[in-house]
Formats: C-alpha cells, structure tokens, sequence
C-alpha cells in the first residue's frame, strides 16, 4: 500500500498541497487528474520520495518513503519522470538498463530490459541512440527504462512494486498511448500497484481502477471512475462545461464541450 | 515477435573498446619511455630500460632515476587526477565544460600551496618533521576544499546545479586566486620568488623528490573514490530527480566527487603548479571515443590524460633547450582555443 498521510506542502510560497490523505491499493491503476497546478506532480513525487513534504508524510507498506535508503526504494518504485532530460547519447538499450539495480545478473538485466522495449514497442530501434529518436519514442524509452527497473526490483525484492507515471501519454500517438497503458495494465495484473498523473479525462476514465480528483492542492473526490464522474463534479473543478458519455462498446469519452 | 532486441547491444560497444584501450595503452608506453629517454641528455631506449634494471652507469641513473622518473610519475599523477576530476564533475553537472581550473579548484589549492610557501614557514617551523612535506598538499587540498564548497553552495538552485553561476563562481574565485598570488609574490623575498614562479603556469620538475612522491601517491590513492562512481556518473545524465528515483543517494554521490576532486587536484596542484584544460580536454575527447557510459570515460580519459600530459612535458623539454617554458604553456596553447570551440558548440547548454 502506498499512502499519503495529512500530507502539506508549499512551493514557492503558494500552497501546492494542504491535507492530502490518499491510499493506493497494490493490483490498481490508480489515476490523479485534475487542471494545471493542482498538486498532481508534486503529490507523486512526495511519494515517490523525491520531495519532502513540510507536513504529513508519504507511506510505502506502513514505512515511512523518507526513511527507506534510495537504493531498497529504487527496488520498490519506480518512476518515469515528466519531462525526462538526458543529453547523453545512449543507446536505447543502454537507457533502458541504466536504471537496473547493480546486483541484478547481466543475464537477467538484458531480459528484463529486452521484455521492456518489446512491451513499449521499440525493438526496431534498441541500438539506436535516444539523440536521434522523436520526442515520443524518447519518452518510450524512459518508460522502458522504469519497467525495466520495476521488474528488476521485483526481482530482487521478491515483492511487486510501484510504477509512478507522471503523464506518460502526453507526447504519443494513440496507438502508442494505448502499448503503455497496456503495459501497464499488465504490471497490475502481476500484482505491481500503478500510479499514473493525466490531463486525459477519457484515457484515466477507461484505463483507471480509481481516480483521484484534485485541485488546489486538495484531493476532492476519489473512488472508481462509474462513483465520482459526473458532469458537475467535472464542471466545478475545470471551470469549464464538462460532458461525460458512454459509448456503445462500453468505452468512456470525457472531455470538455466543445460547441 | 517479428524482430527480437538485439541482444548483443551492448556487448557490441564493449567489444569495440579493447582496442582503444589497446592503441592508448601503446602510445602511453611509447611516450612514457620517450619522457625517461628525451632531453637535453639523450639516452638510447635499450639504455633506459637497463638503466630501469639496475645496469646503467652513474650519469644515467642520476639522469633517468632521480630526474626523469619522478616527472614521470607525476606526470602520470597529474594527467590521472586532472581526468577523473574533470570527467566526474562533466558527469555530475551534465555539462561538457566544468573542469577543475575553469571552476576555481586549482585556484584554490594553489593559493593553500602559495600560502605554505612565502608565509608558512613561520608556521611550518614548529610542526613537527615528519609532518613538514604534508604542509604543501595538505594547504592546497584545504584551498581546494573550500572553492569546491563555495562554488557548488553558490550554484545550487531548486535542486540542481546551474554551470553558468558555477563557472561565473569559478572566474570570481580565479581572480581573488590571482590577486592573492600576486600579493605573495610582492612580499616574497628572492628564494621564495623561484619557488613561486612555476605557480602560474606550472611544472612536472620544480618541486623536491619528496613533495612529488606525497602527491602523486595521495592522487593515484583517490583513483578507487572515482571509478567507484562511474554508474552514479550514468545515473546523473538522468538528471537529479530521476537518478535519485533509479537509486542513487545524489547528495552523497556529489560530496565523494567534491572531496575525490578537491583532494587529487590538490596534491597534484601542490607539487605540478595549476595546469589547465587537461580536465577539460580528456574526457571530452574520451566521450566522443566511447560513447556516453562512465565506465569506459573514466579509464579513456585517464590514459588520454596522460598521454597529454607526457605529450606536453615533451614538447617544452625539447623545444628551446635548455630552457624549458612551463608545461601550462602547451596544454594551454591547446586548450584555450578548444574550450572556446566548446563554447560555441554548447552554447545554448550554458543556461541549463
């Protein structure tokens, strides 16, 4: 269980979270959606451990993330950062290693890595350096990156682990938005607790066990898609006039209206 | 699946480095026996190897033990520290033009070291003997320390470390550095003036046996510190946050390099004087021959170091004997314009 518990932050003088008490269920795409600066980064990265909240703290199984050493918390969670920086002309298959724990053999590090870019679909081009890729594939890079880490902390540690996306489809394609949330899906279906930060209302309604609506720093509704969408609830914390359809299949579309 | 990942690729890569390592390995003893052979005294390679063996005559062991071998191996101290100091802080600050001089450190310890020699004294004379020779390193290691503190202190920003303010930090440091230097040089007396004068440019041959020996054995001790961090090194190209989320303690990570970097460029400062830009001009050369992962930059830079290093104290030998101009000359003759060309290739890096 990954929890936040009376979490409060400020950022820049301006309150980023106030009393934030959230807990994430192992097995579960939990989603945080929510307009620009509602504290959905800054909520994942306090529990990742990446940032100290100034009240409250972030829980990983009933301990305390900013007492766990970087090394056992990189076996347990790993994260594919927002806007991903490296200059440094690595290879695909490099990057996707890089993040691997140092006691995991060569031997299962190149399969866990070769499992990870065939799952973000990036086979064709593991030799290539990431220099020469698009932005998209870059970031499917990162993402190979951290399922590589995921798998090998699982590895090591013998327990299913946590994957933090913070807007892991903001730059793909559809196709391609669709083979991460698969591989995804398919971390929770071997037991790994998933947390994914999104502007995309229709991708957290359809793909999202919970969701986690936030705004102003605060968690204002959180519970499975069907229990707290709704139109006004969506009206109120976007501003904005908000419709909320199902589709004949089944599938989701949410969105702002347009006309 | 159609197409499988190759899963040679990174054994590839690795492959293709054994015979880098192997070329620069050559060219280091062809110029390692070069230094022992070349100077205003010729001695033929067959003779400096029998002299190495203990079988060369009075001349030539004077000339090759007591002379040309210590330059050698502070030369190969100097070039080792200079390469791992400035590989490890490009790895860290994610920018190809930190270096040890740029940013002050070779400022600082050679201020410490200026200290010691024209007012240490004063203060030397009641340590007791067998701590004397650590005087001089140890003050430039102090004088090091504190730059590399102060300019990381002052660039730290939101998390991450800005190279423009270090760099600026850097050039404040090197005129305070310069000014002091000159103040010393003002009220330095005859004596203290000779032993003053390669502080500008520097030498492999101005400092006592003894003095090069404590130096280059504290920088050829700080090797491990280095190459034990070269996954952090890969990990930091993530940047902080996400090296940090892949299991890196960043904190620590970076006080190893700082304290690595200020001991070795202050022993190696201590007995060579500040030489520049072989911190610059090593691993970058190193990077664009093995790629972007840390565990072959380090070791590449270290012999391309070297090899530089050699390369220049043979130049200043044999270019206008018996005089020799200092060895700064050459590696700076080489690594201004190149630290220029850098500039202008990185140019919109500098703001990152």
């Amino acid at each position: 269980m990954l929890e936040a518990r009376n979490i409060g932050l400020t950022l820049g003088g301006r309150p980023a979270l106030t009393d934030v008490d959230l807990s994430l269920s192992s097995g579960e795409i939990t989603a945080f959606v929510g307009p620009n600066g509602a504290g959905k980064s800054s909520l994942l990265n306090c529990l990742a451990g990446s940032l100290r909240p100034d009240r409250g703290s972030a829980f990983l199984d009933g301990a305390p993330v900013l007492n766990i050493g970087a090394e056992e918390l990189a076996r347990r969670r790993a994260v594919l950062e927002q806007e991903p920086v490296s200059q440094a002309p690595f290879t695909v298959a490099e990057l996707a290693e890089l993040s691997t724990p140092i006691d995991v053999s060569p031997v299962d590090a190149s399969r866990l890595r070769h499992n990870a870019i065939v799952a973000v679909g990036l086979s064709d081009l593991s030799d290539r350096s990431i220099l020469t890729l698009s932005g998209g594939e870059r970031h499917r890079a990162h993402m190979a990156r951290a399922l590589t880490q995921l798998a090998a902390g699982e590895l090591t540690s013998g327990t299913p682990g946590w994957l933090l996306l913070d807007e892991p489809t903001s730059s793909l394609d559809p196709r391609h938005q669709l083979t991460i949330l698969t591989a995804a899906k398919r971390a929770t279906i071997a037991g790994s607790g998933v947390l994914i930060v999104s502007h995309d209302l229709t991708l957290a309604a359809n793909m999202a066990d919970r969701i986690a609506l936030m705004r102003d720093g605060r968690v204002v509704a959180f519970g499975a898609p069907s229990e707290i969408l709704t139109e006004s609830v969506l009206e109120d914390v976007y501003e904005t006039k908000m419709q909320i359809n199902r589709l004949a299949q089944g599938d989701w579309a949410v969105g702002p209206c347009y006309s | 699946m159609a197409q499988a990942v190759n899963p040679d690729g990174l054994t590839v890569r690795r492959g293709s480095h054994r015979l880098t390592f192997l070329a620069l390995a050559a060219v280091l003893v062809g110029l390692g026996l070069a230094a022992l052979a070349l100077g205003p005294v010729a001695i033929s390679p067959d003779r400096v190897i029998a002299t190495l063996f203990g079988a060369g005559d009075g001349v030539e062991s004077a000339i090759i033990l007591q002379i040309r071998l210590p330059r050698l191996l502070l030369g190969i101290a100097v070039g080792t520290a200079l390469a791992l100091a400035g590989a490890s802080l490009q790895g860290v600050l994610r920018n190809p033009l930190a270096d040890p001089g740029l940013i002050g450190v070779s400022a600082g310890a050679t201020v410490g070291a200026v200290l010691v020699i024209v007012v240490g004294e004063r203060f030397g004379a009641g340590l007791p003997d067998a701590l004397r020779p650590w005087l001089l390193p140890g003050a430039a290691f102090l004088g090091a320390g504190v730059v590399i503190a102060f300019v990381f202190a002052l660039a730290r920003r939101g998390g991450e470390t800005s190279v423009a303010t270090l760099i600026l930090a850097g050039v404040a440091v090197n005129t305070v550095a310069g000014a002091i230097v000159g103040v010393m040089v003002y009220i330095s007396d005859d004596q203290q003036l000779r032993d003053l004068t390669f502080w500008t440019l520097g030498a492999l041959s101005a400092s006592s046996l003894q003095t090069t020996l404590i130096a280059s054995a504290i920088a050829l001790l700080t090797v491990p510190a280095f190459i034990r961090g070269t996954r952090a090194l890969d990990l930091f190209q993530l940047g902080e946050r996400a090296a940090f989320h892949s299991g890196l303690n960043v904190e620590r990570a970076k006080v190893v390099v700082a304290l690595a970097t200020a001991v070795s460029v202050g022993a190696v400062t201590a007995a060579a004087g500040p030489i520049g830009f072989i911190g610059l001009v090593a691993p970058h050369l190193a990077r664009m021959i093995v790629g972007p992962s840390h565990a072959f930059i380090l070791p590449t830079a270290v012999m391309l170091g070297v090899a530089l290093i050699l390369a220049a104290d043979l130049a200043v030998r044999l270019a206008v004997p018996p005089a020799e101009p200092p060895i700064g000359l050459a590696t700076s003759i080489i690594g201004g314009p190149f630290f220029l060309w850098l500039l202008i290739r990185n140019r919109g890096r500098l703001h990152a």
